[in-house]
């Protein structure tokens, strides 16, 4: 009984000594330390109209307009709710297939909206929007719309911009 | 109390004879050092990193970044320099100098990199030079993050530079 828990035992030693073989020949020292306990963050572009990504007037609505017409003033907010300044301006203008509309936006202080635009975070810009169907428009332009039109506003990082 | 005695007697006899068969078995003996060199065995270690500052060099002039403050965006270039203590102790030991791949832990298109290291001062390009003996060896490291200015997407991630390890490792003879 004795004897073969020795035979055990020296058997099992013998395995240790075969992976501590194993081990040293592989590896030589080495250590390791942590460059840096710093995290930092990548920012996020957020730009609002009205405090929602997609606003769609209600009472900018507009019914038989005739050439000449306009529907408006409508004011909206245009604000950053990111975390790093943005440029924004109107990237496009979408009236109803056939209906020639033509859209001015102005605000207090001046600015041109098809021009980029600078906001730091948190801030935010009030525009008045009107929408005019102009007196050049075409016969061909009666009897069309009942379909929104849509004006897009883009956001970009401000910084490193060409 | 004569019996007792006798009993007294015998135990006696007993241990003189115990003690009598101690003396029958040792030899004189005597030990001594072979030699008063005692070896240790070295040693090769990196402390964990000390962070400096952190400086946007993406802008003209320079400006500081707050990483707990500022955000990152495509475009960004961020350093920082880190001090790291070497100890290196052992004869022969040489040592090399390697980073971590840390990419599987950044937001894509962000990348964590050594772009300018010192030992003690000197200039260290881990592709040629290697760490020799000495302890408190000054390893200064400056990392740059860096952020595609093509990137897409990768909004609103952390990037974190701890992922980044410098690593000793003795170099074979």
């Amino acid at each position: 009984m004795r004897r073969k828990k020795i035979l055990v035992g020296i058997a099992a030693g013998g395995m240790l000594a075969g992976l501590a073989a194993v081990q040293g020949t592989a590896a030589l020292w080495q250590d390791s330390g942590s460059a840096s306990d710093t995290v930092a963050m990548t920012g996020t572009v957020g730009l609002t109209l009205n405090g929602v990504d997609d606003y769609q007037w209600t009472t900018m609505a507009a019914g038989n307009m005739k050439p000449g017409d306009s529907v408006g003033p409508q004011s909206f907010v245009v604000e950053n709710d990111g975390n790093i300044p943005v440029q924004y301006r109107v990237t496009d203008f979408a009236p109803p297939t056939g209906l020639p509309l033509t859209y001015s936006a102005t605000r207090i202080g001046g600015g041109d909206i098809a021009a980029w635009r600078t906001l730091a975070p948190g801030a935010s810009e009030t525009w008045s929007v009107t929408i005019t169907l102009p007196t050049t428009a075409p016969n061909s332009a009666q009897g069309k719309g009942g379909t929104p039109a849509v004006l897009t506003i883009t956001a970009r990082q401000a910084k490193h911009v060409l | 109390m004569r019996t007792r005695t006798k009993a007294g007697i015998a135990a006696g006899a007993a241990t003189v004879l115990l003690m009598g068969g101690f003396g029958s078995t040792a030899l004189w003996m005597d030990a001594a050092p072979s030699s008063e060199v005692s070896v240790s065995t070295g040693h090769l270690r990196i402390s964990d990193g000390t962070p400096g500052e952190w400086t946007d060099v993406s802008v003209t002039p320079n400006a500081p970044f707050d990483p707990e403050n500022d955000y990152l965006v495509p475009g960004d270039r961020v350093r920082s320099t880190t001090e790291f203590t070497i100890d290196a102790e052992g004869q022969n030991l040489r040592a090399e100098l390697s980073f971590s791949d840390a990419a599987a832990d950044l937001p894509d298109d962000v990348t964590v990199t050594a772009v300018d290291i010192t030992l003690d001062g000197e200039q260290f390009d881990p592709e040629t030079d290697q760490i020799q003996p000495g302890d408190d060896q000054e390893l200064e490291v400056t990392f740059e993050i860096a952020f595609d200015i093509d990137a897409e997407g990768s909004q609103n991630q952390s990037v974190n530079v701890d992922s980044v390890k410098a690593i000793v490792s003795q170099a074979r003879p």
